[in-house]
């Protein structure tokens, strides 16, 4: 039996856009990778738990999470006289699920609780490339890579080759789902639909060489997926797998605001605040409503948030695409107004909307706006 | 993840890392040139931990802090049996010493 891992690899970010999937990116690695990628040694000082190291608890719209600080030192050594710890390789994380939108979910930064407002996300393919044992492929903006881990025979010393891969990422940990696959042609490719409607078999114990002779059967997969991941191999020999198709998503960017959602119900010609904005509601009609952001200065910013149905609710929230036909952000980015997606947006002719204000953005490669000297990555 | 942009270069007479926005401070305690014999770690609330260098013989600072946090455990999970072993080779050398 092999050993599963108990964490799913669900959608690590929202769904992709769609106009980045059309027009493929290829971002060059970073030209110093320091630590990136690499794990801390087995022999490092571990502290279980410590005060200035928070566990919180807290309530969004839906339940409850905690959001945990870690630290990590890794590939520190010491060299001339020095105790050196590499570019990258100390990090502060908050490791937290995928934020979903629309949630009140929130992140913890620096002992410091953040709601989280939207993120940016990217899809990272990579097509047609053979992986060798050990030799990690770089992809997207270089911060990740698709290793394959093990090549070898499958369970019970089957000559048939399963390879397996894992993501390797950023922090120097592995996505917790691994991939194991094989396109040996000994093999049941059950993604060919081979066990579709099973073997044939009755209930029953079988003999070597009985019913459809089960000691020549052996079952596995050319593609294995989790979430939004997935990988198909063309072929998987001793000198590797040849991966005809690779894909995983990455957050690009958070928007985070570090005061509360202003939760508003408002009819055709009603206002509320958020911050220092006026949020009128112009007109409804049962799919869209038309709203106004109005600044101190009087600057107006207007947009039809929707349609909210059947079709452009069905994969909120993780469809950008259609999140983004929702929500409307100040000229200056600092505000954000969208619909209630996730809790009935349209009630007794009125419009249940959320607002943030006090938003700012932490992009992949940005630098902490309270200490330049560290740079924010939000995938992990 | 927040990272440091830059190597951190550290020894007796730059014995302090300060984190970003002081959230905690590594600093060094007992260092030779070639072992760090004694180091460790403060929060910003001022609390310390014991010394750190014993698990590395001095070879390195690496540290996990907060086994709560996913990424902090899944990297201490690769190595947690010797960690046991040690905890019970600590606890026979304290049993000896009493």
């Amino acid at each position: 039996m092999r050993k599963r891992s108990a964490y799913r690899l669900t959608a690590l970010t929202m769904a992709a856009c769609l106009l980045l999937s059309l027009s493929a990116i290829a971002v060059a690695a970073p030209s110093d990778m320091g630590a990136m990628m690499k794990p801390p040694a087995s022999g490092a000082a571990v502290v279980a738990d410590m005060p200035g190291f928070q566990n919180i608890r807290y309530k969004t719209f839906f339940r409850e999470r905690t959001v945990n600080e870690g630290l990590v030192i890794r590939q520190s050594r010491v060299e001339n006289g020095k105790i050196i710890i590499p570019k990258y390789g100390l990090y502060y994380t908050t490791r937290t699920d995928p934020a979903e939108m629309f949630k009140g979910e929130k992140t913890v930064i620096l002992g410091k609780m953040y709601t989280v407002v939207d993120t940016d996300a990217r899809f990272d393919v990579l097509a047609d490339v053979f992986a060798q044992k050990k030799k990690p492929i770089l992809f997207g903006d270089g911060t990740k890579a698709l290793e394959l881990t093990d090549l070898g025979l499958e369970d019970n010393g089957y000559e048939g080759v399963k390879a397996t891969f894992k993501i390797l990422k950023p922090s120097g940990n592995y996505y917790g789902t691994d991939f194991p696959v094989s396109a040996d042609p000994k093999m049941g490719d059950i993604t060919k639909g081979v066990l579709k409607n099973g073997t044939g078999k009755k209930t029953g114990s079988y003999l070597p060489g009985q019913g459809s002779d089960w000691t020549r059967e052996f079952w596995d997969r050319s593609a294995n997926t989790s979430g939004q991941t997935y990988i198909v191999v063309e072929s998987t020999t001793a000198e590797g797998a040849k991966i005809k198709e690779f894909g995983t998503s990455a957050t690009t960017a958070v928007y985070l605001s570090d005061k509360d959602p202003v939760e508003l119900v408002l009819g055709p010609g009603e206002t509320g605040k958020v911050g220092d904005y006026t949020v009128k509601v112009v007109a409804l009609t049962a799919e869209t409503a038309t709203v106004e952001l109005i600044a101190k200065d009087g600057a107006v910013t207007q947009k039809v948030l929707g349609p909210f149905n059947h079709e452009t609710e069905k994969y909120l929230p993780t469809d950008h695409v259609n999140r983004a036909k929702m929500l409307v952000r100040s000229a200056a980015g600092d505000v954000q107004v969208s619909l209630d997606a996730l809790r009935h947006p349209f009630r007794q002719g009125k419009v249940a909307l959320l607002g943030y204000y006090d938003v700012f953005k932490l992009a992949a490669g940005d630098r902490l706006p309270a200490d330049p000297r560290f740079t924010v990555r939000p995938d992990t | 993840m927040i990272e440091n942009t830059e190597e951190i270069v550290l020894d007796m007479t730059n014995n302090v890392f300060v984190g970003p926005d002081a959230y905690f401070k590594v600093i060094i305690d007992e260092f030779d040139g070639t072992t760090v014999k004694a180091w460790h770690l403060e929060d910003s609330k001022g609390n310390i931990t014991l010394n750190l260098a014993d698990r590395a013989k001095g070879k390195h600072i690496d540290l996990l802090v907060n086994t709560r946090c996913r990424t902090v455990w899944h990297f201490v999970g690769r190595f947690a049996p010797m960690l046991v072993i040690e905890q019970y080779n600590q606890i026979k050398t304290l049993k000896t010493a009493n």
